[in-house]
C-alpha cells in the first residue's frame, strides 16, 4: 500500500499539461513562521482589525498583523500569551480570546494594553485529566448561544480513565459546563455550520471504521462506547443508551441505539485522508468560490482540505466528501475562514503524527483565484439514486455515457478493533444518467441504493461545456438514509483482523 | 563415479579442518581494519570507510548484504569488494567479521572540518530532518527508513550524497527513492559540506570517563544491597568501552553487581552524579558512599548528588542488585565544562525512555526580570500542574486540581525534552531537587478550632467534588502570577514572590474577600511537624516561617494553621517556605 501510495503520488506529478490544477483555482500563500520560534500551528481565529491570532502545541498564542497580503516582509508577529497547556482551538468573543487546552476553557485578555494577556480566567475545569498525552482538548469558535463546544479525546487510543473522556461537553462564559453528546474517540478537530451546529472529525481506530467527519447533535451517542460510563456522572444527555455489538454494521446498531447519529462523510481511509482533523465552514457567501456553507475539512496525514456537501435526509445529516485542495506544509489541524475576505487560513503540526506536508508547523493562506472550477458542487440522494450538481454546465454527452461514471460502494465493519477494511462491497447498476435542461445538474438513477453504505464515484469521463475535466473526478457519498425503499446489505463474514499499525 | 564424489567431498573436509576459521575478529583484522580503522571509527578521508559503530544492527545488515550482492557501486564500496575478495576469507568469516564489527562499542569518528554549519542547518531542518531525526539519529520516518547520521564522519556523508546523486546507491526502494530524491535537492558540493557540518555539529560523542572498568556477578534473592564481602562471585570481566552494563550479567533476575574503575576527572571542580536503577543501587566515588538509592524501586526516582574533585584519577565503584521484574542501571555526571555524561551503557538523558535528545531547557527571562508561567504534566506533582520559574532563580508548581503549593526548587527550571518530542508521552521535568510541599486543598471553613478541615479535595482525572474551584490568573507587569479560586462565596488570591536570589525560599501571600465568612483556615500543612523559635519543620522537607501558624494533632501526625482575620471583607494570610538547608 505504502509503494503504491508513493507510486501515485510520483504519477501525479506528471499530470498533463492542459489539465486544470488545484492552484489554478485556489492559491496556498505561506504566512512564514519567524526564525527562532518552533511553531506547530494547533488553533487560528480571525481578530477586529484583520489581525491574526495562531496558537502553537508549545501553549504559545501570537497576534500576526498584515496576514492578508502576498508581501511577507511587513508580517508582524507579537507573543500575545505563553505557557498554556497545549491549546487548540481559540475563539475570539466578547472582547475574550478564549482557549480549551488540556485541562480546562479559559479566556484570556490584555487589559493594560501593553500587547500581552495578562488576566486569564478559568471558565470551567470539570473534566478529567490523568497525564496521558492522548487526552487532548479541542475546542470550537462561538456558537449563536455563547458557547465554546469541546470533545475530549480518549485516555490513550481505547480507554477513557478520566470523567468525560469520550464526550462533547460547551461551556459558556458563565462557566456553565453541558455534557452534550458520548461517544467520542480521537478528535481531530471541530467546527460549526452555517446554523452554528456542531461537527467534529474523528479518527480511523476502535469503532471507526474509517475517519469521519461527524455532527454533534446535541444528547447523541457518537458511535465508540468506550466513555459511556460517565453517564452516572449526569443526566443531561438521559439514560445511557445500551452497548453497540461489536462486528456489527452502523444502521443495524442504530436500530438498537435510537440516539447513534452516524458520521455525516465518511473519509475513506488512504484515500481522501487518513486522519481528519479541522472543521470550518465556507461563510465567504462567494468570495471563496461556489461552496457557500459547505463544510472545509482538513486532513493531518494527507496535508489536504476537502468539502463535504451535505444535506439532511429523515432528520440525519449525510453527504458528499471530495477533495478541494493538497499541498500545505506541514499536517493540517485547524482552519478558519474570515468571512469578510473569504480567505482560508490552515495551520498544521506534524509532530507525532507524520504528514505529507514535511514542516514540524505551517500557517497558510487560501485565497479563491475567481476562476470557476469544473467540480461537483454537492449530491442529493434521490428517490432511486443521485442528483449530481455540477459548477457550470456540462457536456452532456460525456456525462450521459455510462462508460464516464465507474461507481462501488461499500461500508466498513463497526467493531472494538482497530479500523476496518471495506466490507459488503456491491457494484451498483447504472440504468441511467440524465443531465437537466440548463445542463447543470445530472440524475443518476441505480438499480438500488443501500442504506449505511459509502458511494464511491470516479466520474473520469464527464467533460464540462467547454471540454474540462473535473478538477476532482473522485468522491464519496455517505448514505445514512434513503428516500426509497430501506435495503441494507447483509454483512459478509469478517475478514481477517486488521491490526493496528 | 559415486565413489570419487565421496572422495573429493573427503578431502575437502580434510582440507577444511586442516585450514582453521577465523574468528569474527581475525577477519575483521584481515580485512575491514584497513578502512574502518581497528575500532570500527572509519577512516580520515574522503572516498574512506565510514563510521560502522554508529549504525543500527537492521542497516548495518541490509547494507552489507547490498554490498556483497554489488547493489551499491560508489568508489568505496567497490574498493571495499576488492578488498574483501584480495583478503581470501570463507563467506563465513566475511559474516563474522561482519558481525564483530557490528558489536564494537561507539567509537568517535574523524572528521576533515569542512563547510558552514549554519547553512547545512537551513539543508538538514528542510530536507534532511523528517528522515534522518531532529539530531541525525535516524529511523525518524518509518515508511522512509533512513540511516542514522549523528557521530558518522563529515567526508563520509559528503561521499555518500554525492553517491546518491550519482545513482551509486539504486536499490529501489521507496526510501532510496526518496534519498536520491533529496540529494538533488543539495546542489553544490558545498551544499553537501554544510549539511555535513552541522551534523557533525550535533555529533556530541565523548569517550567514557572510567578506565580499566571490571565487574563481578553475584546470584541469590535479595530485597536490598547485599554485604559482597561475605559472597563469592559467580561471575567477573571488563567492560573496556568504560560503560557500565548490567547486560554483562546475562542474567534477568535475582542478581547483584559490583562495577570497579577509574574515573578520569578532567579537572578541579563541582561534578554531579546522577544514579537511577531498578532495583536497588549504590555509587561510592574516592571510596566514599555517595549516592545510595536502595532497596526495591523502578527506575523512576533519579537521585542527583555534587562532590567537589580534584583533577586526575579515583575510584568510581557501583554496587547494584535486581530482585525481579524490569532491571535497569542509569548512570551519569555533569561537571565544569561538560554536559550530562553516560557512564553506564543506559546512563545519561539520550538513552532514557521514551525516545532521547537534547534537553529542551526553559528559564525565566533573567534580563527582563520576568517569570515564566508553565502549565502542563509536571513530574511530582498534578496533571493540572502550573509551573512558575522566577528569575531570582527559585522555582514552584502550583496545582490547579488542589489550589496548592505543590513543589519547590531552586536553580535550572524545566526540561520541555519529553512533552515536546514525538506525541510528547512524557512529564515535564524540575530541573533542581524538587521540594514536595503538599497535595491538599490549603483552605478551609471550621465549625470549630477542634474540627476537622473538610475533604475538598480532587484528583485531577475527576471532575470536581467541592465548592473549590479554580479561577484562572493574573499576570503582573514582570510576569509573576496571582492565582484565583474560590470556595463558596470566598474569592482568593495567591501571589507568590522568592525571598532573594539565593535560593532561601519564597514567600506566599494569600488574601481571601468575602463579606460574610467566618472560620476560614489556611492549612499550611499536614506532616511531622515541629517548631524551635518561630520556625516550623515539615517532615524534615523544608521549613516555614508564618504569623499567626499553631501546630495540632492530626491523628498520629500534625496539621499546621494558619486563621483568616477578616477585616472590611478581606483577610490576608502569609506563609515563608524555606529550603530546608538555609
Amino acid at each position: 500500500m505504502k509503494y503504491l501510495l508513493l507510486f501515485t503520488f510520483l504519477l501525479s506529478s506528471f499530470a498533463f499539461a492542459e489539465d486544470p490544477k488545484e492552484s489554478d483555482y485556489y492559491k496556498i500563500t505561506d504566512i512564514p513562521i519567524p526564525a527562532g520560534i518552533t511553531f506547530e500551528v494547533s488553533g487560528i481565529e480571525v481578530l477586529p482589525g484583520k489581525k491574526i491570532a495562531a496558537s502553537s502545541r508549545h501553549g504559545d498564542i501570537y497576534i500576526i498583523e498584515n496576514a492578508y497580503d502576498d508581501d511577507t516582509s511587513n508580517d508582524k508577529w507579537t507573543l500575545f500569551a505563553t505557557g498554556l497547556h497545549e491549546p487548540i482551538g481559540i475563539s475570539y468573543y466578547n472582547g475574550w480570546l478564549w482557549c480549551a487546552q488540556r485541562p480546562e476553557v479559559t479566556r484570556m485578555k490584555d487589559t493594560d494594553g501593553d500587547g500581552r494577556a495578562d488576566v486569564f480566567e478559568c471558565l470551567s475545569d470539570n473534566w478529567g485529566i490523568n497525564g496521558n498525552y492522548h487526552e487532548y482538548a479541542f475546542g470550537s469558535k462561538h456558537d449563536k448561544d455563547g458557547y465554546m463546544w469541546v470533545v475530549l479525546c480518549l485516555t490513550g487510543s481505547g480507554g477513557a480513565s478520566s470523567d468525560y473522556r469520550g464526550w462533547c461537553v460547551r461551556v459558556n462564559e458563565k462557566g456553565e459546563m453541558i455534557p452534550t453528546t458520548s461517544g467520542i474517540r480521537s478528535p481531530g478537530g471541530i467546527g460549526l455550520n452555517h446554523l452554528g451546529e456542531a461537527f467534529y472529525g474523528d479518527n480511523q481506530g476502535l469503532w471507526n471504521g474509517t475517519s469521519s467527519v461527524k455532527h454533534l447533535k446535541p444528547g447523541s451517542f457518537q458511535g465508540n462506547p468506550t466513555g459511556n460510563k460517565y453517564y452516572e456522572l449526569t443526566k443531561a444527555i438521559g439514560e445511557r443508551p445500551v452497548d453497540p455489538k461489536s462486528g456489527s454494521r452502523i444502521p443495524i446498531e442504530r436500530k438498537r441505539i435510537p440516539n447513534f447519529v452516524p458520521p455525516t462523510a465518511n473519509m475513506p481511509h488512504g484515500r481522501i485522508g487518513k486522519s481528519t482533523s479541522g472543521i470550518e465552514h465556507d461563510s465567504s457567501n462567494g468570495k471563496f468560490g461556489p461552496f457557500a456553507n459547505q463544510l472545509l475539512v482538513n486532513d493531518q496525514g494527507f496535508s489536504n482540505v476537502a468539502r463535504v456537501a451535505y444535506e439532511k435526509i429523515k432528520g440525519v445529516y449525510q453527504g458528499l466528501a471530495v477533495e478541494l485542495r493538497q499541498g500545505f506544509g506541514s499536517g493540517n489541524v485547524p482552519i478558519t475562514m474570515d468571512p469578510e475576505t473569504g480567505s482560508l487560513f490552515v495551520g498544521g503540526t506534524n509532530r507525532g503524527w507524520g504528514s505529507k506536508g514535511r514542516k514540524p508547523g505551517a500557517i497558510e493562506r487560501v485565497n479563491w483565484t475567481g476562476k470557476m472550477p469544473f467540480e461537483v458542487h454537492s449530491m442529493n440522494i434521490t428517490k432511486n439514486g443521485f442528483k449530481v450538481n455540477f459548477t457550470m454546465e456540462v457536456d452532456s454527452a460525456t456525462v450521459t455515457d455510462l462508460a464516464s461514471t465507474k461507481l462501488s460502494a461499500y461500508t466498513w465493519i463497526y467493531q472494538s478493533g482497530y479500523g476496518s477494511p471495506d466490507v459488503d462491497k456491491v457494484e451498483p447498476k447504472i440504468q441511467s444518467i440524465k443531465v437537466a435542461a440548463d445542463g447543470k445538474s445530472a440524475e443518476i438513477v441505480l438499480d438500488k441504493v443501500y442504506k449505511g453504505h459509502t458511494y464511491d464515484f470516479n466520474f473520469s469521463g464527464f467533460r464540462s461545456k467547454s471540454g474540462l475535466p473535473l478538477l476532482h473526478k473522485v468522491m464519496y457519498y455517505t448514505v445514512n438514509e434513503v428516500l426509497g425503499e430501506e435495503l441494507i446489505v447483509t454483512p459478509q463474514a469478517a475478514p481477517a483482523k486488521k491490526k493496528k499499525k | 563415479m559415486r565413489i570419487s564424489n565421496m572422495l573429493l567431498l573427503f578431502l575437502f573436509s580434510c582440507i577444511g579442518s586442516i585450514y582453521a576459521e577465523k574468528s569474527g575478529k581475525e577477519a575483521y583484522k584481515l580485512s575491514c581494519v584497513q578502512c574502518h580503522g581497528e575500532n570500527g571509527a572509519g577512516g580520515k578521508d574522503f572516498l574512506q570507510g565510514p563510521n560502522l559503530t554508529i549504525l543500527k544492527d537492521k542497516y548495518f545488515m541490509e547494507q552489507f548484504k547490498a554490498i556483497l550482492d554489488g547493489k551499491r557501486k560508489g568508489p568505496g564500496t567497490v574498493n571495499m569488494l576488492k578488498i574483501l575478495k584480495e583478503s581470501k576469507l570463507s563467506d563465513k568469516e566475511i559474516q563474522a567479521a561482519a558481525k564483530y564489527a557490528m558489536k564494537l562499542p561507539r567509537a568517535g569518528a574523524n572528521h576533515k572540518k569542512f563547510g558552514d554549519a549554519k547553512k547545512g542547518k537551513v539543508h538538514y531542518s528542510t530536507k534532511c530532518i523528517h528522515c534522518h531525526g531532529m539530531r541525525g539519529e535516524g529511523y525518524s520516518n518509518p515508511a522512509l527508513p533512513a540511516p542514522r547520521l549523528l557521530g558518522q564522519s563529515d567526508f563520509y556523508i559528503v561521499d555518500q550524497i554525492k553517491s546518491f546523486k550519482a545513482g551509486h546507491r539504486d536499490t529501489g526502494t521507496p526510501a532510496n527513492l526518496q534519498m536520491k530524491a533529496m540529494s538533488n535537492l543539495l546542489v553544490t558540493e558545498d551544499d553537501m559540506k554544510d549539511v555535513a557540518a552541522y551534523l557533525r555539529t550535533l555529533d556530541d560523542f565523548k569517550p567514557s570517563a572510567i578506565s580499566g572498568l571490571s565487574f563481578k556477578v553475584y546470584q541469590g534473592k535479595w530485597s536490598k544491597i547485599p554485604d559482597f564481602t561475605k559472597l563469592k562471585h559467580v561471575k567477573d570481566g571488563s567492560l573496556p568501552n568504560g560503560l557500565m552494563d548490567i547486560k554483562a550479567s546475562e542474567m534477568k533476575d535475582g542478581f547483584a553487581m559490583v562495577f570497579e574503575g577509574k574515573l578520569n576527572v578532567p579537572k578541579d571542580g563541582q561534578y554531579t552524579f546522577n544514579l537511577s536503577s531498578d532495583d536497588g543501587s549504590k555509587l561510592y566515588v574516592g571510596g566514599k558512599l555517595l549516592i545510595s538509592n536502595d532497596g526495591v524501586h523502578p527506575a523512576s526516582k533519579a537521585i542527583n548528588k555534587k562532590i567537589k574533585l580534584k583533577a586526575g584519577s579515583v575510584d568510581i565503584k557501583v554496587e547494584y542488585f535486581e530482585g525481579g521484574g524490569q532491571e535497569e542501571l542509569n548512570l551519569a555526571w555533569t561537571g565544569p565544562g561538560f554536559k550530562l555524561q553516560a557512564l553506564s551503557t543506559t546512563g545519561g538523558k539520550k538513552t532514557k525512555k521514551g525516545g532521547g535528545g537534547p534537553p529542551i531547557p526553559l528559564e525565566p527571562n533573567k534580563v527582563a526580570g520576568e517569570a515564566k508561567l508553565f502549565r502542563n504534566f509536571i513530574k511530582g506533582a498534578s496533571s493540572r500542574s502550573i509551573a512558575v520559574g522566577y528569575p531570582e532563580g527559585t522555582h514552584i508548581v502550583f496545582d490547579a486540581t488542589n489550589l496548592n503549593l505543590a513543589l519547590m526548587w531552586k536553580g535550572k527550571y524545566l526540561d520541555a525534552f519529553a512533552m515536546w518530542h514525538g506525541r510528547g508521552t512524557g512529564h515535564m521535568e524540575p530541573q533542581g531537587d524538587a521540594v514536595e510541599i503538599g497535595k491538599l486543598p490549603q483552605v478551609g471553613v471550621l465549625a470549630n478550632t477542634e474540627s476537622q478541615f473538610p475533604d475538598l479535595s480532587r484528583s485531577s482525572n475527576q471532575v470536581r467534588k467541592s465548592d473549590l474551584r479554580f479561577r484562572g490568573y493574573s499576570l503582573d507587569q514582570k510576569r509573576y502570577p496571582t492565582f484565583m479560586y474560590s470556595l463558596k462565596e470566598v474569592r482568593f488570591e495567591d501571589f507568590f514572590k522568592p525571598i532573594d536570589t539565593n535560593g532561601t525560599g519564597i514567600v506566599r501571600t494569600v488574601t481571601a474577600r468575602s463579606s460574610n465568612t467566618s472560620n476560614l483556615w489556611f492549612r499550611v500543612a499536614v506532616d511531622n511537624i515541629t517548631e524551635v523559635g518561630g520556625v516550623f519543620n515539615v517532615g524534615g522537607n523544608y521549613k516555614v516561617v508564618a504569623e499567626g501558624a499553631k501546630i495540632r494533632q492530626y491523628g498520629k501526625i500534625q496539621e499546621l494553621i494558619i486563621p483568616f482575620n477578616f477585616t472590611d471583607g478581606s483577610a490576608t494570610v502569609k506563609v515563608q517556605y524555606l529550603f530546608a538547608g538555609e
